[in-house]
Parts: structure tokens; C-alpha cells; sequence
């Protein structure tokens, strides 16, 4: 994964600007362009037979939204909800989704040279086509998602599980 | 005859009457000099008046007629029009539209206060040539006719060309035996008549109180059905003579003319000759004989009138259609065929055309609703002593029908606040350094596939930091809170349900319907509301329709605390069973009824919610077809039926979910889904 990757945002400055989010152990950033907005839970209409990850549908003003749990789509265990969660609702090919996140902390600018490719740390945790790669903010790293991947709801886990079990080999 | 048919006809065009002369009262108290305006409104209530008399609505015919006395005065300068005539004539039109409203329903408003206030406001004029005004009010449709005749003198010929069958000829061979004369009437309505078919039904009825009609052309039937141009002709077997003919058809109002004839049957055949030409009689634009010459071609139809309700059935097949469309899509992804790759998208592209036509049918100017706020707007500014200028813009914009139905209340609701909270008054304004008079702004305009309406005002807008305070003193939520959200989201807590950010309540606002009731009602129509608001800068709210909406009838259930729809499309009926009658047959639970087995679906387990206890003896089933199959399936209550805007679940996410044809939004603003029972079962 390399930095080119990663649009500019319209500062045009090489600067990224990141809504930091956190899920389980981690921070995560996603691009402020791509956030529609952050709100808190409403109620959600479950979706019987819809895959795990998927938590239900939402009325955002008149517009049904499908909301995801993210920590499940990663395959971990999703933390419970409390006061502190959030959706936060992103564009992505002109498809609205919101994700459930334990909390969402700030908005953060890092220049684009600090974005490196994950480290194996974090590939072993979640699938390496669900990221971007890292962002360092002082001495914390930030999980940059490819969110085209996390929500097209191609099942990239298997394919990377038998990549993965072939390089291990 | 029976009139009550007519009576939804005459509401409905005496609404459009009324609204116009609001429309231009508004206009002349803006305006006192154009004449125009008050020209206008004289045919409006003369119209009305006609139209009252005609039906036998005495009262409204009554305060009609007072009204075109008084406008009388005002066009001939007699009385100058000063703000106590407008504001009796705005209370002649709240009187006339409560009496409108009464018709048929027995309740009889009194307005003869009103009645003799005008007659005073008139009898003030120091005109002294006016005196001889009819001062008594108008009772009957016959005296309604004699206020104003123009007697014009016309020569025409009149055509009968008829040819009478052998049935007709023997009554007209009898007729003449007994003595009656038999007259062709050609009667001619004016063409301001706005209600064609009451007017002939009450020609035809005058007829036949004074002889036999042995041919009406066209047919009595299509006459009853307005199918029928200006004119039509009457064949009549009568003793009475041609003068007493032409006195009893010509009294209906709005007739324009009645040209009589007499058929002398020989030999040799029919011969029509003419004897007399009558007098033309036209009240409201005085004498136009241009019309009664006017040819008896049938113009090419243009446009249908359609009941609404055939639209909405329409409407709903369309609906049910794409729901099948979807299915069928969803289908053959499954069998991972091209086969029908063509078919199918022919099949997307026709559906859709469909749709968009049937949309299209539905759609209606959006003036109709804009033009009842500028009186209301009116109105509440001079309770509330505040100046206003109420700009509207868009009136041509077209929405769907039950868009439109629903967004009256809430408009009313954001213009109410605007003028009772948002602008402020004359004193307060100059204050502020601004205008005294305020401005509220009503506009609609076209955005992609979504109409935007906004209310716009520039009076106090509204305070985050008074807000706040709101919101912790209601207990809508703490103060630590209220502190945290920043002013957009502040803002958007006028919405929350129980919230009011009316300092004081009055008697226009404070009645318990919020902002809350404006966005779930919009929100249920598949729309938005953003608010935007600066301090002492003014307010905007806009509202953002969908142009079309899918709507399919529902069946409502409930499974522990979650709510489905079923189309009704699929719904045979409904069932009680008993849970000991339950039988099972290869480990499929199954139910006698009607003499035939019904297999029977727990849908909780298909849903994966949790079974309610087991032991339960009565329960509900909902019967459903599948591919011609009945299916019972087990619910918890039904709710009952209801009309749901479908909104699809087209998330590449849920792709290879099945069982649901979408979403919709309910009233409480929840999401439930709408059961696909041919991909659910």
C-alpha cells in the first residue's frame, strides 16, 4: 500500500484531514470527504437473514440507511453500545452507510508523507484489504480504512485468508 | 332530480371561486385603485351566486348577492373602498367558505348580522340613483336571474336535424293526437358555466314538468355525464305553448339562450321548421350572441377528467409491479442465467417508463396549496399587529398528488411560526435597525428528482444559547449536554418531540403540534427538513420532497416488538386458530381450514426473533399466496392496513439478502421492513 493511494483532500495542501475514530483497541481515521455525518443511535431496524456485520437499517431524515457494525465486519468482538457511540455515515459510490464506532474522538490533519502501509501487527488483526494504511499522529498510529472495500461487502476475508495461508507457507 | 351528486362538483368549484376572491381581495387591499381586482370578484361571487341559487343553498346566494351590491358601489365609485369594506368582505368570504363547507350536513350558518351590516355599509352610499337596488336578498334561482338581464334580440335559425325511430315516431304521432305541439329546444349554456351538467339536469327537469321528452341529443345519460359541448337539444311533446317552453327552460341561470323550434310530422317525412327565436339572456358579460351561432362539431378531446381514486389504484399496481420486477431480478441473479438478460432489462426500462407516466398523471401545481396562505398570512399579521411582506415564488411547480395532500398542515405550521415567532413587530424591527414591515418568503423550485420548498423570514431567528436553555428546562436533555452540541446541532433540537421554542404561547402557536409532527410528516413522505438560523438575521426551513413516490397497500404486523408489512397483494385473509388444532405432517406444522390443509409458517422463526411462549392457545395467522399456494404464517397482531412508501434496500451490502421487497418509514419515524413472500417462504 502506498501513500499515492490516498487523495489529497481539497486543501491541496499535502495535509489529510481525518475524523479519528476509536473501535476496540484501535484508532482508526477515514477521510473527512467521504464522512456524510456523525450522529448518535437512533433506533435500528434489524434485518433478519442480512449478514452478521450488518446491525439493521436507520431513517436518516426521510432516507433509509443501512448501518454496519464494524468491529464485527472486522471479525472482532463488537464492544456494547453505550452512550458514547456513534454512526458515522459515509459516501461511498454513491452509496450511504453508516458504521457503528465506540466513539469518535476528533478531526486530525496529517500530512500525507506520514502515511506508511500497515505494519503486520495490525494485517494480523484485520484484513489487510480493509486498510489504506497507517497514519502517525505524535506516537499514536491511526488505521487508515479503504472503505470501498469495508462496505462493498465483497467477502475479501476469505480471499485474503488463503493468501495469507500461502504466504505463511 | 336528485341534487346531492352535484353537491361535491358545486364544492369543489365554489372553493376555486372562493379562493379567487381572496386572491383578489388581498390584491385590492394592496392595490384599492385596480379595478381589475374587484371586476374580477364581482363574476367571482356572481358566479358563485348563480351557482347557489341554481343548487338552492339560499343562504350563500343571499351573501353572494350582497357582496355583488356592495362591490356595485365600490366599482361605480359610490362608496369609497376603505379598510372597513375589506375587512367585511374578508368576513363575508370566512362566511361563505363556512357555509360552503355546511352544505349538506344540515348545519346552517347565521349571517344576518353580516348581511345587514353590508345593506348599511350600501345604504350609506350618498348615490341617490342606486335606490331603486334590490334591497331584499335573492331566494330563488328565478329571481337570481331577473337582477341583471341584458335583452338582446337574436335572429337564428335553428337547425333541428333529427331522425326519430319508429318507436319515437309512434309517441310523436300520439303526442300530436292528444294535441301537444312538439318542439325542438336548442338550448344554449353560457360558457362561464362551471357546472354544465347541474344546468342541464335542471333544464331536462323543467321540461318534463311541462311535457314529454322524447329525444334528447345528446342522450340523458351523457348529459348527466357532461359529455356535451355548449348545447344541447331537447325534443318535446307539450300543451303548453312555444312562450311558456322558452320562460321555464330559460330560468335555469347560466343558460344563455333557448332556441325553440316546431317538428311537424308529414308524409313526406320530418321537417323541421323554425318559428321563433328567443330572447338571449346573459348576466354576467352582457351579451356575447356570438356563441349561439357557434357550430356543432365535437372538438377532439384533449384531456380526461380521472377520479382520483382510479390514480391511486394505478398507482398502487405500479408499485406492486416493481416490487415483482425487483423479485424477478433477484431471481434470475440467483439462477446465474443470461438468458433473460434482454427480456429483463426491456422489462426495467417499461416499468419504469410506466412509472414515470403514472407519476407524471398524478402531478399538480403546487399554487393549489400556496394560494390559501397569503389570506392566512394576512390574517395573522393583523391579530399579531406585525407588517409583512409574503412573497410567493413557484406556484407552477408540480408535485404528486398525495405529496401535495400532505404538506398543507405542515406549511401552515412553518409560516404560523414564522409570523408569530420569527418576525417581530413594527417597533422592535425599527429597533433592530431593520424594515418595520417583516418579509416571509414561501418558495418551491425543481432540485434533480426533489422539490425544495423553503419558508423564509428575516425576523429573529432563532438563539442557540436560548435554545439550550429550552432543551435543559424541558428536560429534553442535561445541561452538560446542551453545552457539548455545537449551534448546527442546537438548532436541529427544534425537532425534538416535546420541544417548543416559543417563549410564549399564543393563541396561534402553543398547540401542542411541534416541529417533531412537521418532520415525521415529511420525513413519512420520504422527504427532509433542514433548518438554517441566525440570531436577529431570520430563519429558513426547507423542506426537500420526493417528486414520486411507490406506495403499495399494507398489511401491518407485529412479531415481539418489531414491525413488518405484507403487501396486501399477497394476502388472502386473516385467521384465529387454536394452537391445540395444530397438526403435523413430515415435521411441517399444518392447520385444517376451509376443508384444506394450510401448512403453517412461525414467521418469528423465518425472522429469527424469539417464539413467544409455546403454550399460547390462541393464535393469529395471516393467510398468504404463494405461486397460487396458501401459506399461513404465525404473526403476534395485526396492526392493520395502511398505505407505505416503498423505499428500496439497494446497498450492495444486502444484495444477497432476500425476503424483503424494502423499507418503509412509519409514523413514529421507525423503519420497517416489507416482507417479499415469494423470496421470504
Amino acid at each position: 500500500m502506498n501513500e499515492d493511494a490516498i487523495e489529497s483532500t481539497e486543501s491541496g495542501m499535502d495535509l489529510l484531514q481525518l475524523v479519528v475514530f476509536q473501535l476496540g483497541e484501535e484508532e482508526f481515521g477515514v477521510d473527512v470527504m467521504q464522512v456524510k455525518e456523525i450522529i448518535r443511535m437512533p433506533s435500528i431496524t434489524r434485518i433478519p437473514q442480512a449478514p452478521d456485520y450488518v446491525k439493521g437499517v436507520i431513517n436518516l431524515r426521510g432516507k433509509i440507511n443501512v448501518v454496519i457494525n464494524l468491529a464485527k465486519r472486522f471479525g472482532q468482538d463488537s464492544k456494547e453500545i453505550d452512550e458514547h457511540s456513534r454512526i458515522i455515515v459515509v459516501e461511498v459510490d454513491t452509496n450511504e452507510i453508516g458504521m457503528i464506532v465506540d466513539s469518535v474522538s476528533e478531526v486530525k490533519r496529517i500530512p500525507r508523507s506520514d502515511v506508511e502501509p500497515a505494519p503486520a501487527i495490525i494485517t494480523s488483526k484485520i484484513s489487510e484489504d480493509y486498510l489504506r494504511g497507517v497514519g502517525k499522529v505524535d506516537d499514536r498510529l491511526l488505521i487508515l480504512l479503504n472503505l470501498e472495500k469495508v462496505l462493498t461487502g465483497k467477502e475479501v476475508e476469505e480471499i485474503s485468508a488463503i493468501e495469507n495461508s500461502s504466504n505463511t507457507e | 332530480m336528485d341534487m346531492s351528486e352535484y353537491k361535491d362538483a358545486f364544492n369543489a368549484e365554489s372553493e376555486e371561486h372562493l379562493q379567487e376572491l381572496n386572491n383578489s381581495l388581498l390584491e385590492l387591499e394592496q392595490n384599492p385603485g385596480d379595478m381589475e381586482h374587484i371586476n374580477s370578484m364581482f363574476r367571482a361571487a356572481h358566479t358563485l351566486k348563480g351557482m347557489a341559487a341554481t343548487m338552492g343553498f339560499t343562504t350563500i346566494a343571499e351573501l353572494t348577492h350582497g357582496m355583488e351590491d356592495l362591490m356595485d358601489k365600490v366599482r361605480k365609485h359610490s362608496i369609497l373602498l376603505d379598510t372597513s369594506i375589506i375587512d367585511t368582505l374578508f368576513e363575508c368570504l370566512d362566511n361563505l367558505e363556512a357555509l360552503v363547507e355546511s352544505v349538506g350536513s344540515g348545519d346552517e350558518v347565521d349571517v344576518s348580522n353580516l348581511k345587514h351590516k353590508m345593506q348599511k355599509l350600501v345604504e350609506s352610499s350618498s348615490n341617490e340613483e342606486d335606490a331603486n337596488i334590490e334591497s331584499d336578498s335573492v331566494k330563488t334561482d328565478q329571481e337570481a336571474i331577473k337582477e341583471s338581464p341584458v335583452e338582446v334580440d337574436v335572429e337564428v335559425d335553428v337547425e333541428v336535424d333529427v331522425e326519430f325511430t319508429d318507436v319515437e315516431n309512434e309517441e310523436i304521432g300520439d303526442a300530436t293526437k292528444n294535441g301537444s305541439t312538439i318542439i325542438a329546444a336548442k338550448v344554449i349554456i353560457d360558457d362561464s358555466c362551471v357546472l354544465k351538467a347541474a344546468r342541464s339536469a335542471l333544464v331536462v327537469r323543467n321540461a318534463s314538468n311541462i311535457g314529454n321528452i322524447i329525444r334528447s341529443i345528446p342522450s340523458l345519460n351523457d348529459l348527466e355525464d357532461e359529455k356535451f359541448d355548449l348545447e344541447f337539444t331537447l325534443v318535446l311533446a307539450t300543451k303548453e305553448d312555444m312562450e311558456t317552453v322558452r320562460s321555464t327552460l330559460v330560468k335555469v341561470s347560466e343558460i344563455k339562450d333557448v332556441l325553440l323550434s316546431v317538428i311537424k310530422m308529414e308524409d313526406t317525412g320530418t321537417e323541421d321548421e323554425v318559428e321563433d327565436a328567443t330572447n338571449t339572456k346573459d348576466s354576467a358579460s352582457g351579451g356575447n350572441t356570438e356563441n349561439a351561432k357557434k357550430t356543432d362539431t365535437v372538438k377532439s378531446i384533449q384531456s380526461v377528467r380521472v377520479n382520483i381514486e382510479r390514480l391511486d389504484n394505478l398507482m398502487n399496481l405500479v408499485g406492486e409491479l416493481i416490487i415483482n420486477k425487483i423479485r424477478i431480478n433477484q431471481q434470475v441473479s440467483e439462477l446465474g442465467t443470461n438468458v433473460l438478460d434482454e427480456a429483463l432489462s426491456d422489462l426495467d426500462r417499461l416499468t419504469n417508463e410506466i412509472q414515470t407516466e403514472v407519476m407524471e398523471s398524478r402531478m399538480v401545481p403546487i399554487g393549489q396549496i400556496f394560494s390559501r396562505f397569503p389570506r392566512m398570512v394576512r390574517d395573522l399579521a393583523k391579530t399579531e399587529e406585525k407588517k409583512i411582506d409574503f412573497i410567493i415564488e413557484g406556484k407552477d411547480i408540480e408535485l404528486d398528488r398525495t405529496v401535495l395532500d400532505e404538506i398543507g398542515d405542515p406549511l401552515v405550521h412553518l409560516l404560523r411560526n414564522s409570523v408569530d415567532h420569527g418576525i417581530e413587530g413594527p417597533e422592535k424591527r425599527i429597533q433592530l435597525g431593520k424594515s418595520d414591515t417583516g418579509t416571509l418568503k414561501l418558495s418551491a423550485y425543481r432540485l434533480r428528482n426533489s422539490v425544495i420548498i423553503e419558508v423564509e423570514d428575516d425576523g429573529k431567528g432563532m438563539d442557540p444559547a436560548i435554545l439550550r436553555r429550552v432543551a435543559v428546562d424541558k428536560g429534553v436533555m442535561s445541561r452538560a449536554e446542551a453545552d457539548k452540541l455545537s449551534d448546527s446541532d442546537v438548532i436541529n433540537l427544534i425537532f425534538a418531540p416535546g420541544f417548543s421554542g416559543a417563549e410564549k404561547v399564543t393563541d396561534v402557536s402553543g398547540r401542542g403540534v411541534g416541529m417533531d409532527a412537521v418532520r415525521s410528516k415529511i420525513e413519512k413522505l420520504g422527504g427532509s427538513v433542514t433548518v438554517e438560523s441566525e440570531a436577529d438575521k431570520g430563519s429558513k426551513i426547507q423542506l426537500q420532497l420526493p417528486l414520486t413516490v411507490a406506495i403499495i397497500q399494507s398489511l401491518m404486523v407485529r412479531l415481539n416488538d418489531e414491525v413488518y408489512a405484507v403487501p396486501l397483494s399477497n394476502v388472502v385473509r386473516d385467521v384465529g386458530i387454536n394452537a391445540s388444532d395444530i397438526k403435523t405432517i413430515e415435521r411441517q406444522e399444518v392447520i385444517i381450514h376451509r376443508e384444506k390443509v394450510l401448512p403453517l409458517i412461525r414467521l418469528h422463526n423465518l425472522l429469527h426473533t424469539p417464539t413467544p411462549a409455546k403454550d399460547k392457545e390462541k393464535l393469529i395467522v395471516v393467510v398468504v399466496e404463494k405461486m397460487g399456494n396458501n401459506i399461513g404464517l404465525i404473526v403476534d397482531e395485526l396492526l392493520g392496513q395502511q398505505e407505505v412508501i416503498i423505499k428500496t434496500l439497494d446497498s450492495n451490502i444486502l444484495k444477497d439478502t432476500k425476503g424483503f421487497a424494502g423499507a418503509t418509514i412509519l409514523g413514529n419515524g421507525s423503519v420497517a421492513l416489507i416482507l417479499d413472500i415469494a423470496t421470504l417462504i
